[in-house]
């Protein structure tokens, strides 16, 4: 079952003379518990496509459909609302409240919500991602790679159907990396998430079910890995 | 509590100067707006006191004290809410990436203002009840100098009623005090929350990394232009070096964010200067008002005439004071010990018509002034028709030079033109022999003038007595009369003058008119006392105001300096020196000082010309730039700015370019 069909999905900016194309019509789909890498160069379209996944961007042309709901046909707040307990985003520089502790920031989601989340869960997240001991702490009390366990905690939380990773190791050290592929894995494997990953990093993509080359906002191929 | 609440709350917490400076301004507002709504209510209340609630007239009081107390609530309001609201404007765009982050996470556009909102709750709750109770404070000491001033004036018969002002601090003016200042920070919250709110999760995100790269490097962006898009100002770097280019450059980089504090500061100024110019105005009647008086107490005498209101007739004419009463009063008030007697009578009025031939050319000059251009010709000079107590007479018939029993031509007039020049002259050529006059009905008549004098021949008295180009003619009944007494005791003068004028009274032995006898000693303390009262509330507004612009400035111009650390650092790191950024800072508070004053002193003293035109009724008095208020706002803007970049550049020492 398709948990994710993107439709010739296509993004332009700006106008006339100056527009330019970072997405040029793309359709793929994503089965249930299926871990995507999706890679390319520089300016290839891969953040763009991965904004307009998690609706935070809106497309020129195409849509979007997450467990069968087509997300621009939303409006605003009704897309804030799905994304907030429908879709988990890690980015690469983490995207952390500054204010909000660790527990906190995991927590983001449900505290939106006006609601707490289950205790159990919320120590399991806390135990996955290494941070009980650090729950108390505030963002800059963090490392680099504790800081993006936060982030993908609070992708976790609200067991969505689809966590995006935006380059969740573009900024972390080799060891922080690994902790990270691993911890995505785990959310993989252990809950079961579908995970579209947008990666550089040839060793992660590897590790994914499937990997989506995107070269000038163009799907270029589409292939499965092996393991 | 809420999320959203929270991290409002973190930010006011992060951004302590920023909120401390925003909470004085609005507890400045709150002072101001509760000090308004307290004076309205006392004003009504001392009104229902001293002039009773019946009929319409207590609605009418209501509705009248309601307007005035809207239109100072609304300039507050104004102001308040230009200052505020560029601190929301400020903080919302610094929480930019964490709307960002919070939108990705799934916040929607209500909670994203709801935060911004919150904002605005805590800092009203830490401003609004401080500002609530120095605004009482405010409102009791203006209450107490209004009271003062009211019963002075009352003392001084002024006023009939002593007027007093309780102090009001009712339920209700509680009420609407904190729902006037809450509705002001609120708004001021509401379109930077909006702002905020309707910005996409993708564009909050970009911009807050476009936003910081471009506050961070100025002189950089995309596609390889300056950030201003345009060259370096070359006339600032010709003159100030490269630090001049920077300081021009950022300037007009930083008009949005500075346009704040540039238009509050813009606004105290004006205000400043049209206060300063009202003080010096008021001062220059009050002036004035010593000047006319030239004696310490004066006495009038008024015919009495009724008239039938319809038609204009006259209904009832008592005859004009006989010359030997008039005579008799002027002796009788010389008996007061140490006293001089001045008295003179107007007897009538004419017009005289003089063609070019008959003008001086003082006259002439003052007519070209006047018409701004031709003169058209012939003139129409007023000429009055006057009598003298015997002493006085006989001392102008002495300074003439000719014998008791002549007329004599008083060739003297003080003018002003409407632009403001005034002088004193002689205005005809050769004014003995036969005048030619007109009555106030068209038709001739002539006086034959047997002497005339001019210049310093003419006391001052006279004019004050007889009126200017007058005709002194000898002893004849008068419809007014004026005794100008200089003595050194004004009030026992006073007193005994409405002893000897009594008998005027009506119903006294010899009726004829009314009589007003004017201490202008007490008169020019009343005019005083007035004068001090206006200036105190003025000054208390717009020195409030002012303050609320200067929480402005000081919150504006330190954001931007902190904003800056990692352009400093950058700065330093590629061989700019300390002694470089301050200097370049220094430029930069010059010219953001300049810019208010640019904007400022013009407005400030049109307002003042044009305040200058309605009072200009009251009295002719010339126009004057108001420069001690001028001076005084030069130096507080130059000041206020650089001292704050100063403070909080300093602040910022430590940080090397490593740091950034």
């Amino acid at each position: 079952m398709a948990i994710l069909q993107v439709q010739d999905l296509a993004k332009t900016y700006g106008r006339a003379d100056t527009a330019v194309t970072a997405l040029g019509g793309v359709s793929f789909s994503v089965e249930k518990g299926e871990f995507v890498a999706i890679v390319g160069a520089s300016g290839s379209g891969k953040s763009t496509l991965m904004h307009l996944i998690g609706g935070v961007d809106r497309p020129t042309a195409g849509g979007v459909v997450i467990d069968g709901k087509p997300i621009f046909d939303m409006n605003e707040s009704e897309l804030a609302i799905f994304r907030r307990r429908n879709i988990g985003i890690v980015y690469q520089f983490y995207n952390l409240i500054p204010t909000l502790t660790a527990e906190e920031n995991i927590m983001l989601p449900h505290l939106l919500d006006n609601r707490r989340p289950d205790e159990g869960k919320l120590n399991d997240i806390l135990e996955a991602t290494g941070l009980t001991s650090r729950r108390a702490h505030l963002p800059h009390e963090l490392s680099g790679g504790q800081q993006q366990r936060a982030s993908i905690g609070r992708a976790l939380i609200n067991d969505p159907a689809l966590i995006l990773a935006d380059e969740p190791t573009g900024n972390l050290d080799s060891k922080a990396s690994r902790e990270i592929v691993d911890l995505l894995k785990l959310s993989n494997k252990k809950y079961g998430r579908t995970l579209l990953v947008i990666t550089h990093d040839e060793g992660i993509a590897l590790q994914a079910d499937r990997i989506i080359t995107i070269m000038d906002g163009l799907i270029v191929r589409d292939e499965g890995v092996r393991q | 509590m809420k999320l959203t609440a929270r991290l409002a709350l973190a930010q006011v917490k992060a951004q302590k100067n920023r909120s401390l400076m925003t909470i004085l301004g609005i507890g400045l507002s709150s002072a101001m707006l509760t000090a308004v709504c307290g004076f309205v209510a006392s004003a009504k209340d001392a009104m229902d006191a001293a002039l009773g609630t019946g009929g319409n007239y207590g609605v009418v009081r209501m509705a009248a004290l309601g307007i005035v107390g809207a239109i100072f609530a609304s300039i507050i309001i104004a102001c308040a809410a230009i200052v505020i609201s560029n601190s929301f404007r400020v903080s919302a765009g610094e929480r930019m990436r964490q709307f960002g982050m919070l939108k990705s996470a799934g916040a929607t556009k209500k909670q994203i203002a709801a935060s911004v909102m919150y904002e605005g709750l805590f800092l009203s709750s830490l401003g609004i009840p401080p500002g609530i109770a120095a605004g009482l404070l405010a409102e009791l000491a203006g209450i107490s100098v209004a009271n003062n001033a009211f019963h002075s004036l009352y003392e001084g018969g002024v006023f009939v009623i002593d007027i007093v002002f309780p102090f009001s601090a009712a339920a209700p003016t509680f009420i609407l005090s904190i729902a006037v200042s809450f509705g002001t920070v609120m708004l001021s919250a509401w379109l930077p929350a909006r702002r905020a709110a309707a910005i996409a999760a993708i564009d909050a995100i970009r911009t807050s990394d476009i936003a910081m790269g471009r506050r961070f490097f100025p002189g950089r962006a995309a596609g390889g232009h300056t950030a201003m898009g345009a060259a370096p100002p070359r006339l600032m770097e010709r003159v100030f070096g490269f630090e001049g280019a920077l300081a021009a450059k950022f300037i007009k980089r930083s008009r949005r964010s500075f346009r704040a504090a540039v238009v509050s500061l813009t606004i105290s100024i004006v205000l400043i200067v049209a206060a300063g110019s009202f003080g010096s105005m008021m001062g220059e009647l009050t002036a004035l008002m010593r000047d006319d008086a030239g004696a310490a107490v004066s006495v009038r005498y008024l015919r009495s005439i009724k008239v039938n209101g319809e038609n204009g007739e006259t209904i009832q004419s008592l005859p004009a004071l006989p010359y030997a009463l008039a005579e008799s009063i002027s002796e009788k008030l010389r008996e007061y010990p140490d006293t001089a007697i001045y008295g003179g009578g107007r007897v009538g009025e004419g017009v005289l018509p003089i063609d070019e031939s008959m003008a001086t050319d003082a006259y002439k000059d003052y007519l070209r002034r006047q018409w701004q251009g031709a003169i058209e010709w012939p003139d129409r000079l007023d000429v009055n028709i006057s009598t003298l107590d015997a002493r006085q007479y006989e001392q102008i018939c002495g300074i003439a030079g000719v014998p008791l029993g002549s007329r004599i031509f008083v060739n003297y007039l003080r003018l002003r033109t409407d632009t403001g020049y005034a002088a004193a002259f002689a205005p005809l050529d050769a004014p003995l022999g036969t005048m030619a006059l007109l009555d106030h009905n068209g038709e001739p008549y002539s006086l034959k003038i047997d002497a005339a004098i001019s210049g310093s021949d003419v006391p001052a008295w006279l004019p004050r007595v007889a009126g200017y180009c007058s005709v002194i003619v000898p002893e004849t009944t008068a419809d007014a009369f004026t005794w100008l007494a200089d003595t050194p005791d004004h009030a026992g003068f006073a007193a005994y003058a409405e002893q000897v004028m009594g008998r005027l009274e009506p119903g006294g032995e010899m009726y004829y008119g009314f009589y007003t006898v004017t201490d202008w000693t007490a008169q020019i303390a009343q005019q005083n006392t007035i004068f001090d009262t206006i200036m105190f509330f003025v000054g208390g507004f717009v020195g409030m105001l002012a303050l609320i612009a200067v929480t402005s400035v000081i919150s504006t111009v330190s954001t931007n300096i902190r904003s800056r650390s990692r352009e400093f650092a950058v700065l330093q790191s590629v061989g700019m020196t300390r002694e470089g950024i301050r200097r370049m800072l220094n430029l930069e508070s010059a010219m953001s000082s300049a810019r208010s004053l640019l904007f400022g002193l013009p407005i400030g003293l049109t307002s003042a010309y044009g305040m200058y035109r309605a009072l200009d009724m009251m009295g002719a008095i010339a126009f004057s730039v108001p420069w001690a208020a001028i001076a005084c706002c030069v130096l507080c803007v130059f000041m206020i700015t650089w001292l704050t970049m100063r403070h909080t550049a300093g602040r910022l020492k430590g940080m090397g370019a490593q740091d950034g």
